[in-house]
């Protein structure tokens, strides 16, 4: 975060739903994100989380893939289907070629592998805001 | 005992003969260098992740083990594989190591669960459930910042639980107990003990009481002990209701008699108009808590005094350090009435503020000073149960950091966080040659490399900046263990970033901004680091310790041996070394295989050099004869060495100058070594392959060894060396391995001396600094080679140092300077 005036989230700001089912990652995510000057909610069960997103408005989602209930790749598929154009970063500490592929068939814009550095996923949501406002798809 | 896998029973006398044979072994030892390789890179990952830049969970901290476990057992199979079974003890070592690893993944403390008593030295912050929240505090602030706190011992969890059980197991108890207390006392003698007893896991609630003391002698302990404990569970109601559950410790150190006590807290309650967040103390003569003053402090250095409520005194009044408020001061000024002299208040300050950088929310400690003056800290506590559990930057905080940030102006940006955080002060521009002491505590460190050699004046910032430099650095893991922010690799800091200026860093977003950003320092917005008191922080350190620390560094000591392995870079490191023990006697080791190939190098120099290429044995191409030019060797730690051996003003061509105590003592020792036959692989010999080189040199009386490995990341690289012997005086001996030292030291090794024995570890650094580093461990070598005839005098060793730092400066390029004459006078 800088003194830039073209910073993200200067004005309207960019709206983030992080889902983990590791209380850490959300427990650091949150302020990394309110810190670079976005709004974040973050919920360590799906089910939760979908109701948070069919609630209100998310322009970005940053989800893991493994976890307890419906796991992330049906969280991506569930999110897409109600909102298409919906901005989605994979996390996960499994990452393989496979769950990289279909993540990315299934509409996601980016896959971070576990352990990630905070300035790769706050450059992924830089890159997702700027692909929405030039108007490409997710 | 642990015993062989039915398999390896079975299987073990076949041994492929001839070629076959040989190459069969050279892929075995390359197989102990690959998956070395692996495990310190692993390692290096794990370490790396304490600094809070990187977001990791329980996953990967399983992997990690998962992986550096499936390396380490490939090391000891492959070195027994090698060595016909030898080493089957360290099999025992490997398979104790993954059971501790895999107690603390699920949420134990490996073997320190089972010590009924553990001395102030052994704890650390991440044994609170084990020993209570108070001594693993204190011993962290004792241990790892330095700061004066009692020296003592924790009846752990285990201890308090057997000594309440009766029988045995209290007996067990009382004997460890006892024996803590004669330890103490030889460290510490004094007759009178101080017993804390406490409930160890979560800070109680308020109203609670924290800890129930009683005052005893060593032959009382115990029976105060039972007391203490008594008290505690009587009055706690979490104790009253399952003692199990409560977990109870106690604390013992020796009692201290306080002229005045007080309170350090990090963060005072409410922030000063116009200046913000502020740090308190508060004080009162000891017996007389009704006489308390109190100071506010910037929390910034120099931590000027904003605000003081002062007890007036008479004129003649003795204050606490002894001195009268009429007595004059070194400034000019009058001492003044206050308890607490001003640079009193500035070191209880930056106590403070570096007990909330190492324990992550702002601290309360509470201090006495002593009847000489001396402050000591006797407990630290969170001013909030948790820093995540403090109200967090959300919404008006959130809007009124993004302003701050908005207005602010960036000095510098840029570098990688060694470890996240966030500091302001003010700002000191360090060279590699600052002296700590003169560093002012508390102030930002601006250098241009991040070198070992500024490890204390980085303990003494509030956070550093360097031009050069990486996260994976020996500064960088200091940096972690100290958690001190530290953002290096930022280029042209010290030209952005001015002496004297006020600044704050914020080492994870890789920022430095004009001026005390106040909402940045704020506790509440600085949840995106880790912190001590995440689990995930914890085990990562617990795992750490079974897994990283070498002890075992000279092959040649009598406890280098599988049993005295306490960690798997131990015996990761035991492995290598015996590897190349094993290689260097293939001939009567392994009769079967036939003659080992090895090419004497065609050097420049006088010297003769052989060369074991291991892939071309492995490739069956070893038996290539003739000379070898220095470009045919596939190893570039090896040909990076090869450079600096070759510079020829390294070399001396002078006479040395021999006494007969020194011919006598040559005839007795050294003589058999220089008179091997370098064919007979115990002479100089280099052993190669890509990315790796172990050099064993006898050159001019003295031995070394060089054991390198270069691979594609700093994670990779790492170079050991050793040196040892001389013709001359153990004097001289001694004052040749000063000079090894020192330029080991430059060179930002690692370094242990014994006598005339140097034994330096070069780890974690940038390829190009790989290379350059042994490229003089080249020259060096040449230089030393008869060089201890030549120390006379200590004057020599500064002076041949000093000689050899300057011509290393110049680089690879002669300057047409010749190394100066080892004739002694």
């Amino acid at each position: 975060m800088d003194n830039d005036k073209d910073t993200p989230g200067a004005t309207a700001k960019t709206r983030i739903l992080v889902l983990d089912d590791e209380p850490i990652v959300c427990k650091r995510l949150k302020p990394a994100f309110i810190k670079a000057g976005y709004e974040v909610e973050t919920f360590t069960d799906s089910e939760h989380a979908l109701a948070a997103f069919e609630a209100r408005d998310f322009d970005i989602v940053v989800t893991d893939l493994k976890m307890q209930g419906f796991d992330g790749m049906q969280f991506l598929s569930r999110i897409k289907e109600k909102t298409p154009d919906a901005g989605v970063i994979v996390i996960t500490g499994f990452a393989t070629m496979e769950t990289a592929k279909e993540s990315f068939h299934k509409g996601a814009f980016d896959f971070i592998a576990k352990p990630f550095k905070l300035s790769d996923i706050l450059e992924a949501v830089r890159r997702l805001e700027a692909q929405k406002a030039g108007g490409g798809a997710a | 005992m642990f015993k062989l896998p039915r398999i390896l029973q079975r299987r073990a006398p076949h041994r492929p003969e001839g070629a076959e044979g040989l190459r069969s072994l050279f892929v075995k030892f390359r197989r102990i260098l690959d998956m070395n390789t692996r495990v310190l890179e692993r390692m290096a990952v794990m370490e790396q992740a304490l600094g809070g830049d990187s977001i990791f969970d329980q996953a990967f901290l399983d992997s990690s083990v998962r992986e550096i476990t499936s390396h380490v057992h490939q090391v000891v199979y492959s070195l027994n594989a090698l060595c016909d079974e030898r080493y089957v003890d360290l099999y025992d070592r490997y398979v104790e190591i993954k059971n501790i690893l895999g107690d603390i993944l699920a949420g134990g403390h490996g073997p320190l669960a089972s010590a009924s008593a553990l001395p102030a030295s052994a704890i650390r912050w991440d044994m609170e459930s084990l020993v209570g929240a108070r001594a693993a505090r204190l011993c962290e602030l004792r241990g790892r910042l330095e700061l004066p706190a009692p020296d003592g011992f924790a009846v752990t969890t285990t201890g308090c639980a057997r000594l309440r059980a009766g029988g045995g197991e209290r007996e067990r108890a009382m004997l460890a107990v006892e024996r803590e207390a004669r330890a103490l006392d030889e460290r510490m003698p004094g007759a009178a003990l101080r017993v804390e007893a406490c409930l160890a896991g979560p800070e109680p609630e308020r109203g609670q009481p924290r800890s129930v003391a009683v005052e005893t002698d060593a032959e009382g302990l115990v029976a105060a002990l039972d007391r203490a404990l008594d008290e505690l569970c009587a009055q706690s109601p979490r104790a009253s209701q399952s003692l199990d559950a409560a977990r109870p410790t106690a604390w013992v150190r020796r009692t201290v008699v306080a002229a005045l006590r007080g309170r350090v807290r990090s963060m005072a309650r409410e922030a000063v108009p116009g200046v913000g967040e502020a740090l308190a103390v508060d004080a009162a003569p000891a017996g007389d808590s009704e006489a308390l003053e109190r100071f506010l402090l910037r929390r910034t250095y120099p931590f000027d005094l904003l605000r003081s409520e002062i007890r007036p005194k008479a004129l003649a009044h003795k204050l606490p350090d002894g001195r009268t408020p009429m007595t004059p001061l070194s400034s000019g000024l009058w001492r003044g009435s206050a308890l607490l002299a001003p640079e009193q208040l500035g070191h209880l300050a930056e106590a403070g503020l570096a007990a909330e950088r190492l324990f992550g929310p702002p601290q309360a400690l509470a201090f006495l000073v002593d009847e000489r003056g001396e402050a000591l800290f006797l407990d630290a506590a969170p001013m909030v149960a948790s820093v995540h559990e403090a109200p967090q930057a959300e919404a008006d905080d959130g809007e009124r950091l993004a302003e701050a940030l908005a207005a602010a102006r960036v000095l510098a940006r840029g570098g990688l966080a060694a470890q996240s955080g966030v500091a302001a002060g003010r700002v000191v521009h360090v060279d590699e040659d600052a002296r700590a002491e003169d560093f002012p505590p508390g102030a930002i460190a601006v250098a241009r490399r991040a070198c070992p050699r500024l490890t204390r004046v980085l303990r003494r910032a509030a956070a550093m900046v360097t031009e050069v430099g990486t996260p994976a650095g020996h500064l960088a893991t200091i940096a972690r263990e100290a958690r001190v922010p530290a953002l290096f690799g930022l280029a042209g800091a010290l030209r952005a970033i001015p002496q004297g200026a006020e600044v704050t860093v914020d080492t994870a977003s890789g920022m430095v901004y004009e001026g005390i950003v106040e909402p940045l320092l704020d506790p509440a917005a600085s949840g995106a680091e880790l912190f001590p008191s995440d689990p995930e922080y914890v085990t990562l350190r617990r795992l750490l310790r079974f897994i990283q620390p070498l002890r075992l560094t000279d092959p040649q000591s009598p406890e280098f041996t599988p049993e005295h392995c306490r960690s798997f870079h131990d015996i990761i490191h035991f492995s290598h070394e015996r590897a190349v023990e094993e290689l260097l006697h293939i001939g009567k080791r392994h009769r079967g295989v036939g003659a080992v190939h090895t090419r004497r190098l065609d050097l420049d120099v006088a010297m003769d050099l052989r060369v074991l290429d291991l892939e071309a044995e492995a490739r069956g191409d070893g038996a290539l004869s003739g000379e070898m030019a220095p470009g045919d060797v596939d190893s570039e730690p090896f040909a990076a060495f090869v450079r600096g051996l070759g510079r020829k003003d390294m070399w001396s061509d002078q006479p040395v100058g021999l006494g007969l105590r020194d011919l006598m003592r040559g005839m007795g020792t050294a003589g058999a070594a220089l008179s091997a036959d370098p064919r007979s692989m115990s002479g100089n010999l280099a052993i190669v392959a890509p990315g790796y080189c172990n050099v064993s040199l006898r050159l001019g009386y003295h031995f070394s060894v060089l054991d390198a490995y270069l691979g594609t990341g700093p994670n990779q690289n790492s170079i050991y060396f050793r040196f040892v012997g001389g013709l001359a005086d153990a004097t001289r001996r001694a004052r040749r391995a000063v000079l090894v030292a020192r330029v080991l030291e430059a060179l930002d090794f690692a370094v242990e001396s014994q006598g005339d024995l140097v034994m330096g570890r070069l780890r974690l650094v940038d390829g190009p600094d790989a290379v350059r580093a042994l490229v003089r461990l080249g020259e060096l070598t040449a230089f030393t080679r008869q060089l201890d005839m030549a120390m006379t005098s200590d004057s020599a060793v500064d002076e041949l140092t000093q000689w050899f730092l300057d011509a290393a400066r110049d680089g690879d390029e002669p300057q047409g300077a010749t190394a100066p004459s080892t004739e002694a006078p």
